[in-house]
């Protein structure tokens, strides 16, 4: 079929939905966190918003703002960020090493994908504790803080 | 308990602790991956030093070295590496630069006995193995994803 070209500029570098929905969804740490399911168009303005992410079955699903789109390729959609999310269930330990707990909830920045407090629970009684960011010092395959697990305990006080 | 003290350098508790301590205390990486316990410690015969420690674990009977060198901080609750062992790319899926798949690292060819390495042997389901020089990855991470 003929497509009669109206008025797109540089057609060859554009891609389609289809070019998009269906493809693995990688993070910028290389993870794959999903299938990429539907486009998000604003109908004001035409503009792309984002994406949404197939995690997988029994999974909730995961919106994300094309500001974290890093770019699409032929196989694979590559995000800019580590969406905080994947935080969850991840254990937190302190400065020298002692596990403090997992990360049992996230309170995020607004919608972002900023964290504000990791909440975890704490000794035998389980107590909720909230730990903000600010002690947070890395984040890779677990959570390190940058203070003592007797210091968090502390300020929880 | 109190301590009698006999030595030439100030003795502070604070800021030394008791070795002991650390044997089958976790090993844990700069990114917070839990390898293994502390299974000897080991010390310089001339320079009575730490110089590293041998670990042992989960499910494996192989022993590992790791020299004093890649030791970020060590406490009486755990020791924390500052690196992430080039071994644990093992199994790792690599990845083109377009996001394709195309295979997982079977082999780790370091420089020595250093955490360096010059190339990683992937092996693909369909094709034979080939090699990866270091210089071709992008970045290392959840995979490895190539220039």
């Amino acid at each position: 079929m003929v497509r009669e070209k109206i008025s797109v500029e540089n057609a060859g570098e554009l891609i389609t939905s289809d070019d998009i929905l269906g493809k693995e969804v990688i993070d910028a740490e290389g993870d794959f966190i999903g299938i990429a399911e539907s486009v998000f168009i604003n109908p004001k303005n035409l503009d792309f918003v984002g994406i949404s992410i197939d995690k997988g079955f029994l999974k909730k699903g995961l919106m994300i703002g094309k500001e974290y789109v890093k770019n699409i390729t032929p196989y694979a959609v590559f995000l800019n960020v580590r969406p905080a999310y994947l935080l969850k269930g991840m254990d937190i330990f302190d400065i020298e090493g002692e596990k403090v707990g997992s990360v049992k909830e996230l309170i995020l920045r607004d919608n972002k994908n900023q964290i504000k407090k990791i909440i975890t629970s704490l000794g035998m009684l389980k107590k909720r504790i909230e730990i903000d960011a600010q002690f947070i010092k890395s984040i890779g395959e677990n959570v390190f803080l940058n203070v003592k697990k007797r210091e968090i305990i502390q300020l929880m006080r | 308990m109190k301590i009698e003290v006999l030595s030439e350098s100030l003795y502070s508790p604070e800021r030394t602790f008791d070795v002991m301590k650390l044997r089958g205390k976790k090993v844990i990486t700069s990114k917070g991956l839990v390898m293994g316990k502390v299974k000897k410690v080991i010390v310089g015969r001339k320079s009575f030093n730490i110089e590293g420690i041998i670990m042992g674990r989960k499910f494996s009977f192989k022993k590992i070295y790791i020299g004093e060198s890649y030791f970020q901080s060590m406490s009486e609750k755990a020791l924390i590496l500052s690196i992430e062992p080039s071994f644990l790319l093992i199994g790792k899926k690599v990845l083109n630069n377009e996001g394709k798949v195309i295979g997982k690292v079977k082999e780790v060819m370091r420089k020595g006995d250093s955490n360096d390495f010059e190339s990683l042997i992937v092996k693909s389901f369909w094709k034979k193995s080939f090699t990866v020089k270091s210089g071709e990855i992008k970045f290392l991470g959840k995979s490895i994803v190539l220039k």
